[in-house]
C-alpha cells in the first residue's frame, strides 16, 4: 500500500509540476489564481480553523500586501523578492495592531470589529493617490527574477514555489508548540490557561500568521493579475476566504488547499462552459450542499465516499 | 514557610459568601486535603487560587509570593498545576498530544524557527517529546498513547489529566476530585499513583475530594470547609474522630478508616 501511494503522490506531483506544458493560457491562470488564493485560504484556516477566531480582516491584510508589494517595486524600484517580504514584514505589524483592540470580542462580534479595518484601509488608499493611484488604481510591475521577465509560466513556478515552501513552513508551524496551543485555545481556553498557554499571545500570534499569508498572497495577486484598485479592500473578498476554509475543512492544510481550489475554479469553470448567467446561483447551491453534507469540508469527503478513499489508496 | 499559604481568603457572588476568611497553609512536600460538604466552597477556592476567580479579600502566596496580582495563565507558568472536576481534556487531540500541549512553557524557539524546523525548535520538541513518554509510562498511559482521548475510559481520561498537570513539573499541584469516576481498586492504584507524584516532583499537593478513604490514606493534614468557612484542620485521625466534622461532613453512622493506619 506504501508503494501504492508513493505512486499516485508521484503522480499527483508531476501533474502539479507540468501543468503549463497542457493547460492552456486561461488554465493555467486559473491554475496561478489557486495557488495564490491557497496561501490566503491557509493564512485564515490558522486564524478561524485552528484557533477559532472569526475575523473579517483577511482582505486587509490581501489588499495591503497587493498595494504595499506593488509600491516597493514600482515607486521604489526595489527588486521582488524583497518588496514581497518586506511587505509581508510590514503588514504582519499591521496584524498586530489589528489583533490588540479585538482580544476582548468573540465570535460575531470579533468578525463584526475586524470589518472596521476593510472599510479604514479601503479609505486611506482610495486617500493616497500619488502612492496608490487612488480609486483609478494602480499598474503592477512585471517580475523579473534573476534578470529575466517571468512569463505565464514563470509565474505559475514562482507562485508553485510560494505556496510549497509556505505551505510545508504551516504544516511544521502547526506540528510545533504553536500549533498545539492554537489548538488548545480553540477548545477549552480555561484548559488551555491552566496549563500555562498564555491565551492572549495565541491569538495575537494567529492574526499575525494571518496577516503574513494574506499579505503574500495579495503580493503575488497583484503579479498575476498586473492591475490593482482599492476595491480588494471588500469584505466579499474576506468572505471567500472564510468560504475557502470553512468549505475545504477547518483546521485542515489540506482543506485550504481544496477550499481555494473549489472557490476560485467553480465560478471560472461554469462561466468556460457558458454558464455565466447562472454562475453565481450554481456556486451558491454547491456551497450551501457542500455545507449540509460535509460540514467538516471537502476534506472529509474520501470518510463519506468509499470508492474515493479506495482510489486515494486512503484505509480507513 | 508553606508551599501554599491561604490568608483570610474570602470571595462573594452577589449576596452569597462562597468562602468566608479561609485560611490554611499547605507545607512543603506535603499532601493536604480540603473536605467538606458539597457547595462548601472547596472548588471556589481551587478557581481563586488557579486565577479563574477573582478573590474579594485575603491573600495567596505560592512559596511566599503574593499570586493575585498576576494573570492567570502566568499562575501556571509559576509552577502551579490542576486538574479539573469537570473534564477539560482535549478529547479530539491523541493523549500523547494532549500532554505535549502542557510542555509549552518549557519550549521557547519561535514561531519562525518553529516554521522552518532550525535546530533549537527540532531539539525542544525531542526533548520534549521524551519527557511526555516518561510521564505516560509512570501513569501507565503509555499504552494508548496514540489513542484519541476522546475515546478512552472516563477514569483514563482522568489520569490524562493528572498527566497534563505533571507535565507543567508543578511545585504545587491543585487536585479537583481525581477520584471521581474510579472504582475502589483504582481508588487505591490512585492514592499510591499520588504518592510517587508527590515524591518524584517533589510537590505540595492541594486535593479536593469526596472520597474518604483516599483523603485518609493519602493526607497529611485536612482542612475542613463547612457553608464557606473554616470548620477544622488537623491530622487525618484527628479529623475523624472531631465531633464538629462528623456533625457537619463525615455523619454519625462513620467508621473512622485512618485508625488501623
Amino acid at each position: 500500500m506504501a508503494r501504492g501511494n508513493l505512486i499516485r503522490y508521484a503522480i499527483i506531483g508531476i501533474a502539479i509540476v507540468s501543468a503549463p506544458l497542457f493547460l492552456g493560457e486561461y488554465f493555467l491562470f486559473i491554475a496561478s489564481l489557486t495557488l495564490v488564493y491557497t496561501l490566503a485560504s491557509f493564512g485564515t484556516n490558522v486564524l478561524s480553523g485552528y484557533t477559532n477566531l472569526l475575523s473579517l480582516a483577511g482582505a486587509t491584510f490581501f489588499g495591503c500586501g497587493a498595494f504595499g508589494t506593488a509600491i516597493l517595486m514600482s515607486k521604489f524600484s526595489m527588486p521582488f523578492l524583497p518588496a514581497i517580504l518586506i511587505t509581508g514584514l510590514i503588514v504582519v505589524a499591521l496584524g498586530l495592531v489589528v489583533a490588540i483592540p479585538t482580544l476582548r470580542l468573540e465570535h460575531v462580534y470579533l468578525a463584526i470589529a475586524t470589518l472596521g479595518y476593510v472599510f479604514i484601509f479601503g479609505e486611506l488608499v482610495k486617500g493616497s493617490e500619488t502612492l496608490t493611484g487612488g480609486s483609478m488604481g494602480m499598474g503592477v510591475p512585471v517580475v523579473s527574477l534573476f534578470g529575466f521577465r517571468l512569463n505565464e509560466v514563470g509565474l505559475y513556478y514562482l507562485n508553485l514555489a510560494f505556496v510549497i515552501v509556505l505551505l510545508v513552513a504551516g504544516v511544521n508551524l502547526s506540528h510545533s508548540r504553536f500549533g498545539r496551543a492554537f489548538f488548545a485555545v480553540k477548545n477549552s481556553e480555561v484548559a488551555a490557561r491552566s496549563l500555562g498557554i498564555p491565551a492572549p499571545k495565541i491569538k495575537v500570534i494567529a492574526f499575525a500568521v494571518q496577516a503574513f499569508y494574506c499579505a503574500i498572497s495579495g503580493g503575488l495577486y497583484g503579479l498575476l493579475v498586473r492591475f490593482i484598485d482599492p476595491s480588494l479592500f471588500s469584505i466579499f473578498i474576506s468572505i471567500s476566504f472564510l468560504s475557502m476554509v470553512i468549505i475545504g475543512g477547518l483546521g485542515s492544510v489540506l482543506g485550504s488547499i481544496l477550499g481555494a481550489f473549489f472557490v476560485i475554479v467553480t465560478p471560472q469553470l461554469l462561466t468556460y462552459f457558458g454558464l455565466t448567467e447562472i454562475q453565481r446561483s450554481v456556486y451558491g447551491v454547491a456551497m450551501i450542499l457542500s455545507l449540509m453534507f460535509l460540514p467538516n469540508g471537502l476534506v472529509s469527503l474520501p470518510e463519506k465516499l468509499p470508492w474515493l478513499r479506495r482510489l486515494l489508496g486512503l484505509s480507513k | 514557610m508553606g508551599a501554599l499559604q491561604v490568608i483570610h481568603l474570602s470571595k462573594h457572588f452577589g449576596g452569597l459568601k462562597a468562602i468566608h476568611s479561609l485560611s490554611f497553609n499547605v507545607e512543603e512536600g506535603s499532601v493536604h486535603a480540603l473536605i467538606g460538604p458539597n457547595g462548601a466552597g472547596k472548588t471556589t477556592v481551587l478557581n481563586c487560587i488557579s486565577r479563574f476567580y477573582k478573590a474579594d479579600e485575603g491573600e495567596i502566596l505560592v512559596h511566599g509570593k503574593n499570586i493575585l496580582h498576576w494573570r492567570d495563565y502566568e499562575i501556571f507558568r509559576a509552577a502551579v498545576g490542576r486538574t479539573f472536576q469537570n473534564l477539560e481534556v482535549f478529547g479530539d487531540l491523541t493523549v500523547f498530544d494532549n500532554v505535549l500541549t502542557a510542555r509549552y512553557r518549557f519550549m521557547h524557539a519561535s514561531v519562525i524557527e518553529n516554521m522552518f524546523r532550525l535546530p533549537r525548535a527540532r531539539r525542544e520538541e525531542r526533548v520534549n517529546k521524551q519527557k511526555v513518554e516518561e510521564i505516560l509510562i509512570l501513569l501507565g498511559l503509555d499504552g494508548v498513547a496514540h489513542q484519541r482521548c476522546g475515546g478512552l475510559p472516563y477514569g483514563q481520561q482522568r489520569l490524562v489529566e493528572l498527566a497534563r498537570a505533571m507535565a507543567l513539573e508543578p511545585r504545587v499541584l491543585l487536585l479537583d476530585e481525581p477520584a471521581a469516576g474510579h472504582n475502589n481498586e483504582e481508588v487505591g492504584q490512585l492514592g499510591e499513583l499520588i504518592n510517587r507524584i508527590r515524591h518524584m516532583l517533589r510537590a505540595s499537593i492541594l486535593l479536593v475530594e469526596h472520597n474518604m478513604s483516599l483523603v485518609m490514606a493519602i493526607s497529611d493534614r485536612i482542612t475542613v470547609m463547612h457553608n464557606g468557612q473554616f470548620l477544622a484542620e488537623g491530622s487525618p485521625r484527628e479529623i475523624e474522630t472531631n465531633p464538629k466534622v462528623i456533625e457537619a461532613y463525615l455523619g454519625r453512622g462513620y467508621n473512622p478508616i485512618s485508625a488501623g493506619a
